[in-house]
């Protein structure tokens, strides 16, 4: 599927780049901070997933989320967090501002793809979707 | 001016409660030392009149009587003459006497008079002196000769002219007018000071009623001003405390209420001090809290970014994802990636008890089957029984309670218990699970069969930083912060833990969490 990873850490997109379409065998473009996001959202086909990391500077992961899903070419899209452990509360708040899961920071790159596959399953995605692209 | 007076009027309001005592019981004592006296002043009057009626009472009842007394003597002297008969000379006598008794009583009252001032009309006193003028001149002429006169046995008559001169006495007549003009002036002063007391008692009536009524008024307008007053501030102060209470601690009473140095008005001003100060206290722990759970946050960022990518890098290495590598380069590999998991493991721990230090832990409670979670953490700790040839065995409870839990808090305290049963325990022994349900609680029991815990250690089990000495399995790791994690979380959710352990048999941990007995999910709900 075609995936948008956001996230500001240039090793972790590395890794996450690597695991999502060589392990994964995703077509992922990537963002490097929640402002390019929205850019690169408005601008390109729609996406199947977007990856948001929450920790960022500027325009955080909450606020980006927000306003993916204020306009309307972006706001069907389905995001998923990636966020370090200690902020677990924060990502009840996040799934009511419209994400369908998170994943937990460090990840396994090897299970990435499945985890994800994982949670848009059980959010009614379907399968043709989740097929690497 | 009208401002002015509308000013002052509200002023009023503004009185305080030792102020409108003072002007209340100044009125009430002017009242109270007024009235009274002049009650008391007009009562006297009244007595001294009472008195004063007596004594005229009885000068008219010796008037009357003198009166009386004279006419008939006067009667009898001329029976007498006319038939000759003495024996109506006794009758003479007796009423001669009768009139110089009442004479005497009332000229005794009038001198007792004196002492009262009372004889207020000189004619009275000149009449009385005049009568006793008269009579003493008539007796003495008139009626004492006739009396004494030896009349010989043998009626003579006397003759007409004698009888004409006792009819036309001249003493008599006068006797006789002064005496009824005495008698008409006593009553008619009776008569008069009558109706005057009958005024002066109404009039006391109506002073004791009018004190009253004022002193009620009085009253009234008292107690009326403090309602008014009192009671408005009273709930206004009363809204204040209830809106402190529901958490809005910038409420502030007016400042018109709080102004005026009145008892309520001083009390509305510590209240609004109070809340001041309360709102600041507040404001800086809920800063001092922000801090301490962003510091915490911010940590958590720093240290994880690298090692996800630590982690990541190498997962991928080793996944062979991104070139064939030798054997003995993805042996030293897989050493830094467990390393790699270790250290993840340690910094996730101590960000626990940093969180929990900082009372920064927060749980995610939901209602949850806790019978998913446990399967869970069974699963999750699976691969790591296998290993070591371990057999978990759970023994779940029908029907299985719904909690309220944060999931992911209550399987990491889970997996962390079993992975310590198999930890401590000898490869291909068993571990049981069991959920054990009470009037109140659920109870999870983890029994191993393995080293257990000497007496002396498992008392301090719980502490950070505590690892059993001296133990074989030293080199299978551990920070020593797992199980004061798992106590924190397990109190934090209501509940309790603890350990019961025999060397040499096993360990059996139990932790308790609260539940209210009735909420639960039954077989046939999980089926359907």
């Amino acid at each position: 599927m075609k995936i948008l990873l956001v996230e500001d850490d240039s090793s972790i997109r590395a890794v996450a780049l690597v695991s999502l379409s060589r392990v994964g065998g995703h077509d992922v473009t990537i963002a490097e901070n929640g402002r390019e996001a929205l850019k690169i959202a408005e601008t390109s086909e729609p996406f199947d997933l977007i990856l948001l990391d929450v920790m960022m500077p500027e325009l955080d992961g909450f606020e980006t989320c927000k306003r993916l899903k204020l306009s309307a070419k972006t706001s069907d899209t389905p995001v998923v967090f990636l966020t370090a452990k200690a902020q677990v509360y924060e990502i009840r708040q996040g799934i009511s501002l419209g994400a369908i899961g998170y994943i937990i920071k460090p990840f396994n790159p090897m299970t990435l793809s499945t985890e994800i596959e994982k949670i848009m399953k059980s959010h009614g995605a379907s399968p043709d979707v989740l097929q690497p692209a | 001016m009208s401002y002015n007076l509308r000013n002052r009027l509200q002023g009023v309001q503004y009185l305080s409660i030792r102020n409108r005592l003072l002007i209340a019981s100044l009125i009430l004592s002017v009242l109270a030392s007024y009235g009274p006296n002049w009650i008391i002043g007009h009562i006297q009057v009244l007595t001294e009149r009472q008195g004063k009626s007596v004594h005229r009472r009885e000068q008219l009842a010796s008037a009357s009587l003198i009166l009386k007394s004279i006419n008939h003597c006067h009667s009898e002297m001329i029976a007498y003459a006319v038939s000759g008969n003495s024996s109506w000379l006794s009758q003479i006598k007796i009423s001669l006497d009768s009139a110089q008794r009442a004479l005497k009583a009332l000229h005794f009252n009038l001198h007792a008079d004196k002492q009262i001032l009372l004889f207020d009309e000189p004619e009275s006193r000149e009449n009385v002196e005049i009568i006793s003028r008269e009579f003493a001149a008539w007796q003495d002429r008139l009626v004492i000769p006739l009396i004494k006169s030896s009349v010989p046995l043998k009626m003579q008559p006397y003759s007409s002219s004698f009888i004409k001169s006792i009819l036309e006495d001249s003493n008599f007549n006068e006797l006789n007018f002064h005496l009824l003009r005495l008698t008409e002036n006593l009553e008619r002063s009776h008569r008069a000071s009558d109706e005057a007391s009958i005024r002066a008692t109404k009039r006391i009536r109506y002073v004791v009623l009018g004190s009253a009524l004022t002193f009620m008024i009085a009253l009234s307008l008292f107690m009326l001003s403090l309602w008014f007053s009192l009671i408005p501030r009273l709930n206004s102060l009363l809204i204040a405390a209830q809106e402190i209470k529901s958490g809005n601690l910038s409420y502030r009473l007016p400042t018109m209420e709080v102004s005026g140095g009145t008892e309520i008005s001083t009390l509305g001003k510590a209240f609004n001090e109070m809340a001041s100060s309360l709102q600041e206290k507040n404001e800086k722990l809920l800063e001092l809290n922000k801090v301490k759970t962003d510091f915490v946050s911010t940590v958590s960022h720093e240290l994880r970014t690298p090692l996800t990518a630590i982690k990541g890098s190498l997962g991928l290495i080793l996944g062979g994802v991104i070139a064939p590598i030798p054997v003995e380069v993805k042996q030293m590999l897989e050493i830094t990636a467990k390393n790699t998991d270790r250290l993840i493991r340690l910094i996730n721990d101590v960000l626990d008890v940093a969180k929990i230090e900082a009372g920064a832990m927060r749980l995610n409670l939901d209602k949850f089957n806790i019978d998913f979670i446990i399967r869970d953490a069974i699963e999750a700790i699976q691969p790591y029984a296998n290993a070591h040839k371990i057999e978990i065995q759970y023994h779940t409870a029908n029907p299985s309670p719904l909690l309220v839990v944060d999931p992911d808090r209550l399987e990491q305290v889970l997996v962390n218990l079993l992975s310590n049963a198999i930890k401590f325990s000898q490869d291909e022994s068993k571990v049981n699970v069991l959920l054990k349900l009470h009037a109140d609680n659920v109870a999870i029991h983890i029994i191993d069969e393995g080293i257990g815990i000497p007496h002396q250690e498992a008392t301090q089990l719980f502490q950070k930083f505590r690892r059993v000495q001296n133990r074989p399995y030293q080199d299978r790791g551990g920070t020593g912060l797992g199980l004061a994690i798992c106590k924190a979380l397990v109190e934090e959710h209501g509940g309790q833990i603890s350990v019961s352990s025999e060397p040499g048999k096993g360990s059996e941990f139990i932790f308790t969490l609260p539940w209210n007995g009735i909420d639960i999910q039954s077989q046939s709900e999980l089926a359907a």
